[in-house]
């Protein structure tokens, strides 16, 4: 019995060793496309970019580096590095690979849009998005975050049991590994990401206008079925509620804690940082950043996303469904969010 | 619980340490645990149709002990029906319902009789056909006087519901697989690796060879009126190869996990594809559902003893009855008639005494008309699999009018490379492994060869581990 058991695990360790060295073949950010072509842009580029625009469809699809740029001065060069669907923790484990990678070198600042902990979707267990990036740090970091701020045994149990399965089915390569040897020889790429003017920027407006394809007709229709002024209105209440009742704010000290390390890295590397809460968080992301974002720094911190402060971007004018800004509203989100960076700059 | 599936991967490592280690202290905790585990294992498709299971048993393990105790023919045989109506019953009403109502509706209506049907949503029981079959086998042993009754009922709950075999064979009789749980097993190291090889073989033919072959199959058969007759017969090769991948790539994952827990089952499938003749094939396919039919419906309907003429009825009829016990449909009825009908010109012609060895045992390659034989058999079994994979009657007729025309000799549409280069291996490593239990029974290799290739076939399986396919016996 002895001898087979001590078999079986030398079977095993083998096994996931060799499995560990077919993920040193590709890089870090193989499992999302769109990080993935921006990357490789900015590998490739010969422009030297020192400021970069980190997060989701939030940062993508609203910070323009161009508007940012001018605002500033030109004391920046930007490229948006924001991916749709590309949420926390996945953007962490992104974010500090990134500083180890010699792409940072030439950076100076980060802007980086401050999300809650995702939870995995059922839909999207055993898919390539839910498990690549689920090492044992981030999964260390979901499980903790998520003992402090889901409430709900059973929920919490649903998330924890998720971000564990994704952390094995990355060990084991489960569902990756014929798309990690896939990307190893034919790297996925949608230039689509880096948009018109190649730095990363994208309207969804312009998208639906300019390009072509399936993606064209899937964002016109959601912005059909969510550009609503109720849901919007009902958004802005909701966020003005939150932000004035800490009492349904619900604090983790682990995503702190990793916030600071990203900070402690980043001035490592040279990189002033800067975190941004964007417009049209839903009540309960609210809920779970804003306690953060109170005990961050000042001078690292950008709020956008108070509707107090900034009825206009909850208006319809600058609406291009209920969670994104359309092209007038990215227009005047990034030149806030320059306005407000140089202001954190001369604190 | 599927085979292929994470939840198996932790499940039978958590069972095969407890077994042994937590377990192994008591023949009844043991078997206790087996049949818990069982249980569980059941449970995880759908826990309410665990009563089945259980009323099953328990019917067979009375009705066994009532016969053991009578003598009395008249009250042996009511006791023996009690059985047969309970079991088959419980089959007749969850996957025959719908097909015999349907089927009335249909004549009638043939007839001009209009009938409204009464239409029931009824979910099929996953493994009923198989574990039916086994608790079956056991009543109709004890009514012959072929075996004893047992009087320990856990051991008895224990072989109905063994979850290596429970949904999808192989189905085991009594004799063999009931006093296994009857006595205390050892830990033998030979045979657990050989389990642990087996299981890995299994999953490689499913999950490398038969899912690949089956996303093909899907898509040939779902457009099967717009190809190539080339393109159709490619389809019904690559189902041949997948049904027989998913099929005994599921028995040896059943076989090696038993042989983990120290028990023995059958084998279930013996190279079918090297078979000389249809009745050397099935002496190959699925062997426990083929001699189950053959002991209990073949044999008492007279099998050969009653001239040529009763000896193809009987052929066509059990034939007939084994299709109807793969599906509820006049496809897989139509499949076993074309088996049966297969056997007639042996059967009026004398058939030889058959040469239990497989082809060309002696030699490294088969003669030239041993060759012409294994491919004629192939031939015959591949157009027969055309109405089992099919929709329903008019699909198969269909799809195998699409396959006799110029068509045949078209290029193929499709990319072909990857399923066609898997089933030549699979046929190179089969035929060379020929003689062994299974193909990686290689202990003359050295080590660092033997684990190679266990690794090269681990990381197979994982990269070929994608979207979830079930295999296609649980609908049986």
């Amino acid at each position: 019995m002895t001898s087979f058991l001590l078999r079986c695990a030398i079977f095993a360790a083998l096994l996931v060793s060799v499995l560990q060295l077919v993920e040193l073949a590709v890089p870090f950010y193989w499992g999302n496309s769109g990080f993935a072509t921006k990357m490789a842009y900015l590998k490739e580029s010969e422009l030297r970019y020192d400021t970069l625009l980190v997060g989701s469809s939030r940062i993508f699809r609203q910070a323009d580096p161009s508007i940012f740029d001018a605002a500033t001065g030109r004391l920046t060069n930007t490229f948006n590095l924001g991916v749709s669907a590309t949420y926390n923790p996945e953007i962490y484990y992104l974010y500090e690979h990134l500083l180890d990678d010699d792409i940072s070198s030439d950076v100076k600042f980060v802007l980086m849009e401050l999300q809650s902990l995702n939870r995995i979707a059922s839909r999207n267990v055993a898919t390539r998005a839910a498990i690549y990036s689920v090492d044992r740090k981030t999964c260390r970091f979901a499980v903790s975050t998520l003992s402090e701020v889901e409430v709900r045994p059973a929920k919490r149990a649903e998330a924890v049991g998720r971000y564990r399965a994704s952390y094995l089915q990355r060990v084991f390569k489960i569902h990756i590994l014929r798309e990690i040897l896939a990307f190893r020889f034919s790297p996925a790429r949608s230039d689509i990401v880096l948009g018109p003017n190649r730095d990363g920027f994208y309207a969804l407006e312009l998208q639906v206008e300019e390009a072509p394809g399936r993606s064209q007709a899937k964002i016109a229709l959601r912005a059909a079925l969510l550009r609503s002024p109720e849901l919007i209105e009902q958004r802005r209440k909701r966020a003005a509620r939150i932000h004035r009742d800490p009492e349904s704010w619900t604090f983790s000290e682990t995503h702190l804690r990793r916030l600071e390390h990203i900070i402690e890295r980043s001035r490592a590397r040279g990189i002033e940082i800067r975190f941004v809460l964007p417009p049209r968080l839903p009540f309960a992301e609210l809920a779970e950043l804003l306690p953060i974002y109170e005990r961050l720094d000042e001078d690292l911190t950008i709020d956008l996303a108070d509707p107090r402060a900034h009825p206009e971007f909850y208006e319809m004018d600058y609406s291009f469904d209920v969670g994104h800004l359309n092209t007038r509203g990215a227009e005047h989100f990034t030149r806030l969010l320059a306005e407000r960076f140089l202001a954190s700059r001369d604190d | 619980m599927l085979f292929n599936s994470v939840p198996f991967a932790i499940f039978l490592p958590v069972v095969f340490l407890l077994y042994w280690f937590v377990f192994q202290r008591s023949l009844r905790l043991q078997n206790l645990f087996v049949l818990a585990a069982s249980y569980f294992f059941y449970a995880w498709w759908d826990w309410r149709f665990l009563s089945l299971i259980v009323l099953s048993s328990a019917t067979d393990y009375g009705v066994g002990l009532a016969l053991a105790a009578s003598e009395d023919a008249r009250r042996r045989r009511l006791l023996l029906g009690l059985s047969l109506t309970v079991n088959l019953g419980c089959l007749a009403f969850f996957k025959y319902f719908g097909f015999f109502v349907s089927s009335l509706v249909d004549a009638a209506g043939a007839l001009g009789i209009l009938l409204e049907p009464t239409t029931l949503q009824i979910v099929l029981p996953v493994g009923i056909s198989f574990y039916t079959f086994q608790t079956l086998s056991y009543t109709l042993d004890i009514h012959r006087g072929r075996i004893e009754a047992t009087r320990d009922a856990l051991s008895f709950f224990a072989f109905v519901s063994f979850f290596p075999q429970l949904v999808a064979g192989p189905i085991e009789r009594a004799a063999s697989l009931l006093p296994q749980f009857e006595k205390s097993r050892r830990f033998d190291f030979l045979e657990a690796r050989d389990g642990a090889r087996q299981i890995l073989w299994g999953l490689f033919k499913k999950v490398v060879i038969a899912d690949t072959c089956g996303r093909q199959v899907n898509l040939i058969f779902a457009v099967s009126g717009e190809v190539s007759g080339s393109t159709l017969l490619l389809g019904a090769l690559y189902f041949a190869f997948q049904i027989y991948c998913d099929f005994s790539g599921y028995s040896d994952v059943a076989i090696g996990s038993a042989k983990l827990l120290g028990i023995r089952l059958r084998d279930n499938f013996d190279l079918p594809y090297f078979s000389r003749d249809v009745a050397e094939f099935w002496r190959r396919w699925h062997i426990s559902l083929s001699s189950w039919f053959r002991d209990y419906v073949y044999i008492p309907l007279g099998g050969n003893r009653s001239g040529k003429a009763r000896q193809v009825a009987n052929v066509l009829l059990t034939f007939g009855l084994s299709g109807l016990w793969h599906g509820a449909s006049w496809n897989f009825v139509v499949w076993g008639l074309l088996h049966g009908s297969y056997q007639i010109p042996s059967i009026l012609r004398g058939r030889p005494r058959p040469d239990r060895r497989v082809a060309a045992w002696a030699t490294a390659l088969p003669r030239p008309g041993e060759l012409a034989r294994i491919l004629a058999t192939f031939a015959l079994t591949l157009f027969a699999w055309i109405f089992f994979r099919a929709e329903d009657l008019g699909h198969a007729l269909q799809y195998t009018a699409g396959l006799f025309t110029a068509s045949l000799f078209d290029a193929p549409q499709f990319d072909h490379g990857v399923p066609l280069a898997l089933i030549a291996g699979l046929l190179s490593v089969e035929w060379a492994q020929r003689r062994k239990t299974h193909p990686l029974q290689f202990d003359g290799l050295p080590v660092f060869l033997r684990w190679s290739v266990y690794l090269a076939l681990s990381l197979a399986v994982i990269a070929f581990f994608g979207e979830r396919h079930d295999f296609i016996y649980f609908q049986f």
